[in-house]
């Protein structure tokens, strides 16, 4: 079994769309969306 | 300290499910919806792309499990809530433009399905996968390539090869599932094989 997925939040998508995420965060954090369509929609939203 | 509570619950959204739909008590939906709500405003932001009636809907879309979540049968609560927050938002959407709004077509039975989101255990049968790496687009290959095997954000693909974060995202996505359904195809010539020494 995979490791439980970060819980993710507010404040990481914020973060991802303001370029202050580091790259490996940034990968990880895509990797995980792209197994997540809820999340992936979320972070999405996260850019208005 | 509510706040506290909720990290230090340890119930499964399952076990919330049930407490909730034999109790009924609101704070335990509550609870769970917390878990969620970020994700349900994000995916909220998306549709209506400005704060203010993302914000409302994700009141509204409170309300509207309360009756909701004790009426249906729902075995993976998380999907769920992403469908009905994705279809409250469309049907928002929609009586916004005054179009005739669609009868509530039982929008509920859809449940499970992101087992097709799950690729994961197919990213672990690498056997097979390079071969199909090999026969995708040359753009969705080399994004795949970036991503996958030299784990570069879309960002820093985007900078490497000159295009939009977008682009790269959608190279991404289609590669992934070009990927999918290749490997799926051998994987099904391979028990095609297997039947036939039988």
């Amino acid at each position: 079994m995979k490791e439980k997925q970060k819980k993710y939040n507010a404040i990481d998508f914020a973060r991802y769309h303001s370029g202050t995420m580091r790259p490996d965060e940034m990968y990880a954090l895509e990797q995980a969306a792209l197994e997540d369509s809820f999340l992936a929609d979320a972070l999405d939203g996260y850019v208005y | 300290m509510a706040f506290l509570k909720n990290i230090l619950s340890a119930h499964s959204d399952a076990e919330l499910v049930e407490q909730y739909k034999s109790g009924g008590d609101v704070n335990v939906l509550g609870e769970l919806y917390a878990r969620y709500m970020e994700l349900v405003y994000g995916v909220c932001l998306k549709y209506f792309k400005e704060t203010e009636e993302a914000k409302d809907a994700v009141i509204n879309i409170f309300e509207e499990l309360v009756p909701k979540l004790k009426k249906y049968e729902v075995s993976n609560f998380k999907s769920w809530l992403y469908q009905l927050a994705k279809n409250h938002c469309l049907m928002k959407i929609r009586s916004r433009k005054s179009q005739p709004a669609m009868v509530d077509v039982d929008i509920m039975h859809l449940e499970e399905n992101n087992h097709l989101d799950n690729i994961a255990e197919k990213e672990e049968q690498l056997n097979g996968m390079e071969n199909c790496i090999e026969q995708l687009p040359a753009e969705q290959k080399q994004a795949i390539q970036l991503f996958y095997l030299k784990e570069k954000c879309y960002k820093e693909i985007a900078d490497m090869t000159e295009m939009e974060v977008n682009k790269v995202r959608s190279f991404i996505q289609n590669g992934r599932r070009n990927l999918k359904i290749c490997m799926e195809k051998q994987a099904g010539i391979t028990n095609e094989r297997k039947a036939e020494k039988i």
